[in-house]
């Protein structure tokens, strides 16, 4: 069950978006972005410009 | 109906004048016809064209004027590979009636060589969309058990290959997508280096971390596919232009002085393998260590850190190549890739930069981990193939997958079968180099190879 934060987040993303996804469809799609919330906490709270200028990608580099 | 020869053997009796590049490719038609219809891994099989390509290089081969150990071989294409003129669907609807008018790089490269292109292979749609029932072909079966899954996306290259259809195929991986279907159909297959191959012309799903790359029977086979494959390509933006070396040149040598560093949390905690896929690894571990190769333990972050920075960048990524159709075309989908791709929409900018500069930090981490180390080993896969009922559409990203880290990092890994398990469904081990060391990868999985059996057992279905 989606605590009211994420659906709330969810719904507002949804919103954002401009897929217009089926409101039959919705439910599925929370599941699957509760999943993508706890990935998402894995890995941190994005850095502040300062601590990382750059995102650099080359093959060699990366 | 006997089984397939390796790509090396076929070229060896090609050369040898002890079997005909026609008298190869009908067998294979023969096969495909024949078994085909349980395992289903093609979507098109192009049999005019196999047979065009097969007479030409008859032709080449009567005349000693043979382009090398390809001429002749039948291979075929994952669908998401363009081929001129031929249909190239991306296993969806999308795309149910492209024809591209050029051949993709690594294809060309291929139909250089003199290879027979047999058609072209089942996937998850558009690399991403599971083991599907509502698109219009069907997704194919496990040719070592028909009620278990090939693990996707290279599903139908993976499937041809271990029932003995093709000598040898193409595929793409953005987690896992060679690796998977490799190991669970108990084949041999190859993400080279990223920049190693050339992506150009092969339909997209997420542009850093797309790879193409060989699968086959045997690891020399995918090395011989590989050198054919390999090469700077200007249209690709990540395409290294370093020289490509001779990827056979150290196959046949020991594992004497190898270094190994074993990733044993990633399959004993952060995705528990199965016990045969453990047992298969341990019996590596003590087979390299007993060839004299020094083996020991190396501790990396969770698996799930390095999955969860791999699906944010892949899920951001692919949303972007398809946003059009998921604002306008939502419905020619099938379920499962409409719904991951669509979560992609829902993370936020400065989420996806914190991935790449995680990414950053996780490929630092593994290339300080292999400084003094040739190769990691970790599973391929979690266990024994699922069966296909019981397959989830979130499973992919709820379980940390275990051979994603490479295309997250781009360093050259390669699946290699280390027996059987429950059923009698094949088990595996991922092997890892540094990058741009494909052949130390090969070299390693080579000795391996040829001291185990396992290339002996075809499925059933096959024999």
């Amino acid at each position: 069950m989606a605590s009211p934060s994420d659906q709330a987040s969810f719904a507002a993303m949804l919103a954002e978006s401009d897929m217009r996804v089926p409101q039959e469809q919705q439910p599925d799609l929370l599941e699957g972005y509760q999943h993508m919330l706890r990935l998402l906490d894995l890995l941190g709270r994005p850095s502040t410009l300062a601590a990382e200028p750059a995102v650099i990608f080359t093959p060699d580099q990366r | 109906m006997p089984p397939l020869p390796s790509i090396a053997e076929a070229a060896r009796q090609i050369a040898a004048k002890q079997i005909s590049p026609v008298e190869l490719t009908r067998g294979c038609l023969d096969r495909i016809e024949r078994i085909d219809p349980s395992v289903r891994s093609f979507l098109l099989v192009t049999e005019e064209r196999a047979l065009a390509d097969a007479r030409a290089a008859e032709t080449r081969v009567v005349r000693n004027e043979a382009r090398g150990n390809l001429d002749g071989i039948p291979i075929a294409h994952k669908d998401l590979f363009n081929t001129a003129g031929i249909r190239t669907t991306g296993h969806s609807r999308l795309l149910a009636d492209n024809l591209p008018t050029t051949d993709a790089t690594a294809v060309a490269r291929l139909v250089e060589a003199g290879t027979v292109m047999l058609g072209k292979l089942a996937a998850n749609e558009f690399g991403m969309g599971g083991h599907a029932f509502d698109l219009p072909w069907p997704q194919p079966s496990n040719p070592w058990h028909l009620d278990h899954t090939t693990g996707g996306s290279s599903s139908g290259t993976a499937a041809a290959v271990a029932a003995g259809l093709i000598l040898g195929g193409t595929g793409t991986q953005t987690n896992t997508s060679i690796c998977g279907p490799s190991a669970l159909c108990g084949i041999t297959g190859l993400k080279p280096t990223y920049g190693r191959v050339s992506r150009t012309g092969v339909l997209p799903l997420a542009f850093t971390l797309d790879h193409v790359g060989p699968m086959a029977w045997t690891v020399e086979d995918c090395a011989i596919l590989l050198q054919a494959m390999a090469g700077y390509d200007p249209f690709d933006p990540a395409s290294s232009d370093r020289p490509t070396p001779d990827f056979r040149a150290e196959l046949g040598q020991s594992v004497r002085g190898l270094r190994i560093g074993v990733l044993r949390h990633f399959f004993e905690n952060d995705n528990p393998a199965s016990p045969a896929t453990r047992k298969g690894i341990d019996g590596a571990l003590a087979w390299f260590a007993a060839e004299g190769a020094i083996v020991r333990d190396v501790k990396l972050s969770s698996l799930e850190v390095y999955h969860a920075c791999t699906c944010v960048i892949l899920m951001a990524e692919a949303y972007a190549i398809h946003e059009p159709w998921l604002t306008t075309a939502r419905h020619s989908y099938g379920e499962i890739f409409r719904d991951r791709a669509s979560l992609g929409g829902l993370i936020r900018a400065a989420d996806y930069v914190q991935a790449l500069r995680r990414r950053r930090d996780l490929c630092r981490e593994v290339a300080t981990a292999m400084v003094d180390l040739d190769v990691l080993i970790s599973a391929s896969d979690a266990g024994e193939a699922p069966r296909i009922v019981d397959l989830t559409k979130w499973a992919f990203p709820g379980r940390p997958s275990l051979g994603g880290w490479a295309s997250l990092t781009g360093y050259p890994a390669l699946s290699l079968c280390t027996g059987f398990g429950l059923k009698g469904l094949p088990v595996a081990m991922l092997l890892v180099a540094k990058p741009w060391a494909e052949a130390t990868l090969l070299r390693t999985a080579h000795a391996y190879e040829q001291a185990h059996p396992w290339r002996d057992s075809r499925p059933e279905i096959a024999r």
